[in-house]
C-alpha cells in the first residue's frame, strides 16, 4: 500500500463519507487512490468553494468536514476558507499535496510554503516529513479538529510520501475522549447559582459554543427552570426553543432593539460559549455596563479576553448548565422584557408594490419545512435572514460569522445538501456575494443537487452602500452593480431553472414554485436599492444608540 | 511592562515561527529571544523577553493553546512579588485545575495578576 492509499483508509476509519476537492500535480497519487475508494469525492470548481462545501457539510451535520487541494495555487485558494473555519470554530481537515521533498525549497513548479501560510489560519497544521509519521499525523488532525474548541487542521503531504510504500496494517482509531469531567467546579457553580438567584435582571447571552458542545437540550432546560430572558449571537440563532416567550432575538450591531436594550439594562449577564465580539458588544466599555458576568467556555483564552467575568468556568456545557440551574426571582424583569419585545416588534407593513426583503424572508421562513437548512452569504441579506427567519437549531442556519466571507453561501449549501440529503437546503445570497463563488453552480449541475438559490438583488454591494450613505456622505464608491449579469440566464447555462420576481404579489407563488420543483432552482428577487438594514448600531456607539428606519 | 516567558516546546521545526506569529499578531513586542535544544527531552526551550502595555495573560493564554507548546512559565518581577503562587501555566492543565484556580477571589487574583496593578 502507498501513502496515498493510507490517507483514504484513515479517512474511512474516521467515518468520512464525502470529501471536497480539486486535483492537481502534487496530489495526483491521492486522487489515484480516490479512484477506487468508497469515499465519495465531490469535485468543486475552485478550492475555496470546495472548502466552503466541507464547512457547510460540517456545520450542518456536526461531523468533521474534509477538503483536498494540490500544492501552490490549490493550497493558497484554501486559505480564506481555513480562516473562515478558524473564526467560526468549524472542525475541518484540509489535506494538501506538496511537491516532493527532494525539490522542496527550490521554488519548484507549484511550490509554496503552505505550512508557513497555514499558521495564522488554522488551529494546527502539519507537514508530513516521513512516511512513518503519516498515519499518526492524520489521526491527530481529526482529534485536534474536534477537541476542545473545534477548528481547521491542515496536513501538507509531499508527493514522494504519498507514493512511498507503507504497511497495510492500520492502527485502530483511538476512542474519542469523553467530554465529561469527574469533578465539577463546585465553588464556582455555587457562586454562579448565588449570582443567578440574587439577580433582579439576569440575561443569558448565548453563542455558538453551546450547540457545538451538544448542549442545546441542557440550555433550553436551563432557560426554563432558571427562568430568564435570552439573546443569541449570529452563530447561535436557533439555540432557544421557538416557544420560549422570553427569547429576544439576536443582539449586536443589527440585533433587535429588545435584545440590545435588555442586555444594556441587565444586572447579570450569563455568557455561554460566546466571545464578546465587537459586532455584538458595540462600544465595549458601554456593553451591559451594570452587569456582573458569568462566563462559561471551553477555550481558556476567551476567559477575560475582552471582559473580565465575576465568575468563570471552563468545561463541558452539558454538565455545567444543569449544575448551574437555580430558581430566579425576576418576574418584573421578565414582564419588562416581554413589553420591550412587543414594543419593538418587527413591522412588515411596507408600502407599495415592490418586494420588501424582510417580509419576503419571513414568508419564506413560514413556508419552509422544519429542519430546512439556510446558508447565507454576507451583507444586508445575511442580516435580514438573521432578523426575519426563525430556526429550530443552529445547524439549520449557516452564516459566515467571524470572518464575514462573501461567497460562503452557495458552496456551503452544496455541503449541507450532501450531509443532509433529506432536508430542504437553501442558499440565500445577494447579487454581490453570489458572484464570488458562482463557479460552484458547476458542482450543482454535475451532481444534480436540488439546492434552492434565492438571490436578493438590489444591484448594489448593499451593506457597503448603506455605510457610504450613513457614514461617508453618500459617496457611493464602487458599490453600483447595476451591470449584473442576467442571473436566471446564468443559472440556465448550468441547467438550473429560475424565475425573476419584483412585486410583492408574486412572492407567494414564486416560493411555492421553487420549493415544489424537484431539482435545483434559482429565484431572483429584485428589491429597491434604497432598502437598508435596521436597526443599526453605528460604529463606536453603545448598543442602546441604535439607528432605526423611522428615525431616518 | 516587561515580561520574560520561558516556553518548553516539542521539537518541531515550525514551532518558533508559531510562537513569533502569535506574539506579533496579539500585539506584543519582542525585545529578546533565546532558543536552546533540550537534548534530554528532544524539545526546545525558548526564552522570550516581551514588552507591552497590554495584560500579559492575553499573550500567555494564546501561546498556551499552541499544540507544540508543552509548558509555559511567566516571570515578571512586579507580579512575582504580588502573586508568587500563580506563575506557572501548563498547557495540559486539566479543566478541574483551571476551575480550581479560578475560584472566587482566587480567580480575580489569577485574572488580575496579569493586569497592570491598579
Amino acid at each position: 500500500m502507498k501513502g496515498a492509499d493510507l490517507v483514504m483508509k484513515v479517512l474511512q476509519q474516521h467515518g468520512v463519507d464525502s470529501i471536497f476537492g480539486y486535483p492537481g500535480g502534487a496530489i495526483m497519487p491521492i486522487y489515484d487512490a480516490i479512484y477506487q475508494s468508497p469515499i465519495k469525492h465531490y469535485l468543486c470548481r475552485h478550492e475555496q468553494g470546495g472548502a466552503f462545501s466541507a464547512i457547510g457539510y460540517a456545520r450542518s451535520s456536526g461531523k468533521v468536514g474534509v477538503c483536498l487541494a494540490t500544492s501552490g495555487p490549490g493550497a493558497t485558494n484554501l486559505i480564506t476558507s481555513l480562516a473562515d473555519a478558524l473564526l467560526d470554530s468549524v472542525p475541518l481537515v484540509a489535506i494538501t499535496g506538496q511537491v516532493a521533498q527532494g525539490v522542496m525549497g527550490t521554488d519548484a513548479f507549484q511550490e509554496i510554503d503552505v505550512l508557513g501560510l497555514s499558521l495564522p489560519v488554522t488551529k494546527h497544521s502539519f507537514l508530513v516529513e516521513h512516511i512513518d509519521a503519516l498515519e499518526d499525523t492524520l489521526h491527530q488532525a481529526f482529534a485536534l479538529a474536534q477537541s476542545g474548541r473545534p477548528g481547521p487542521v491542515l496536513v501538507d503531504i509531499p508527493k514522494n510520501i504519498q507514493l512511498a510504500d507503507v504497511g497495510s496494517a492500520l492502527k485502530p482509531v483511538a476512542a474519542p475522549t469523553a467530554s465529561t469531567v469527574a469533578n465539577l467546579p463546585t465553588e464556582q457553580l455555587q457562586q454562579a447559582r448565588t449570582l443567578i438567584a440574587a439577580a433582579k435582571k439576569p440575561m443569558a447571552y448565548i453563542g455558538g459554543g453551546v450547540h457545538m458542545a451538544g448542549a442545546i437540550a441542557e440550555l433550553q432546560q436551563f432557560l426554563t427552570k432558571s427562568a430568564m430572558p435570552s439573546v443569541t449571537t449570529l452563530k447561535a440563532m436557533g439555540s432557544v426553543a421557538k416557544d420560549n416567550p422570553y427569547y429576544l432575538g439576536m443582539l449586536g450591531m443589527h440585533g433587535t432593539q429588545a435584545a440590545n436594550l435588555a442586555v444594556q439594562q441587565c444586572d447579570l449577564l450569563i455568557c455561554l460559549g460566546a466571545r464578546f465580539d465587537d459586532r455584538v458588544t458595540g462600544k465595549l466599555d458601554s456593553f451591559a455596563p451594570d452587569a456582573k458576568v458569568i462566563q462559561l467556555d471551553i477555550d481558556p483564552a476567551e476567559i477575560n479576553k475582552l471582559r473580565q467575568p465575576d465568575c468563570a468556568m471552563l468545561g463541558p456545557m452539558q454538565q455545567l448548565l444543569p449544575a448551574m440551574t437555580v430558581a430566579t426571582q425576576c418576574q418584573p424583569w421578565l414582564e419588562h422584557c416581554l413589553a420591550l419585545k412587543q414594543q419593538h416588534g418587527w413591522r412588515y407593513d411596507h408600502p407599495g408594490e415592490r418586494i420588501y426583503a424582510p417580509l419576503m424572508l419571513k414568508q419564506l421562513s413560514d413556508r419552509l419545512p422544519d429542519n430546512s437548512v439556510v446558508c447565507c452569504d454576507v451583507g444586508q441579506h445575511q442580516m435580514w435572514v438573521a432578523q426575519h427567519m426563525r430556526f429550530n437549531h443552529p445547524r439549520n442556519h449557516l452564516s459566515s460569522g467571524g470572518l464575514g466571507t462573501m461567497g460562503f453561501g452557495l458552496p456551503a449549501a452544496i455541503g449541507a445538501k450532501l450531509a443532509r440529503p433529506e432536508d430542504t437546503v437553501l442558499a440565500v445570497s445577494g447579487d454581490g456575494s453570489f458572484m464570488m463563488n458562482v463557479q460552484e453552480l458547476g458542482t450543482i449541475k454535475r451532481f444534480r443537487l436540488p439546492v434552492k438559490i434565492v438571490i436578493i438583488d438590489n444591484q448594489r454591494l448593499g451593506m457597503v452602500k448603506q455605510w457610504q450613505q450613513l457614514f461617508f456622505n453618500e459617496r457611493y464608491s464602487e458599490t453600483d452593480l447595476s451591470d449584473n449579469p442576467d442571473f436566471v440566464a446564468l443559472a440556465a447555462a448550468f441547467a438550473i431553472p429560475g424565475h425573476t420576481i419584483s412585486r410583492k404579489d408574486e412572492v407567494g407563488d414564486a416560493i411555492e414554485a421553487m420549493l415544489t420543483w424537484p431539482g435545483p432552482y434559482l429565484l431572483h428577487v429584485r428589491i429597491d436599492e434604497q432598502d437598508n438594514v435596521w436597526p443599526l448600531v453605528p460604529p463606536g456607539a453603545a448598543n442602546e444608540d441604535m439607528l432605526t428606519e423611522r428615525a431616518q | 511592562m516587561n515580561h520574560v516567558l520561558t516556553i518548553q516546546t516539542k521539537n518541531q521545526t515550525v514551532v518558533l515561527e508559531r510562537v513569533l506569529q502569535v506574539t506579533r499578531y496579539r500585539g506584543f513586542q519582542l525585545t529578546g529571544l533565546e532558543m536552546k535544544p533540550q537534548s534530554s527531552k528532544a524539545g526546545l526551550l525558548l526564552t522570550l523577553s516581551i514588552a507591552s502595555d497590554k495584560p500579559i495573560h492575553l499573550l500567555t493564554s494564546q501561546l498556551n493553546k499552541l499544540v507544540d507548546v508543552e509548558q509555559l512559565e511567566l516571570h515578571s518581577e512586579q507580579l512575582a512579588s504580588l502573586y508568587p503562587s500563580d506563575l506557572k501555566m501548563r498547557v495540559s492543565e486539566p479543566l478541574g485545575a483551571f476551575n480550581a484556580r479560578h475560584t472566587g477571589d482566587a480567580m480575580s487574583t489569577t485574572l488580575l495578576a496579569s493586569v497592570t496593578p491598579q
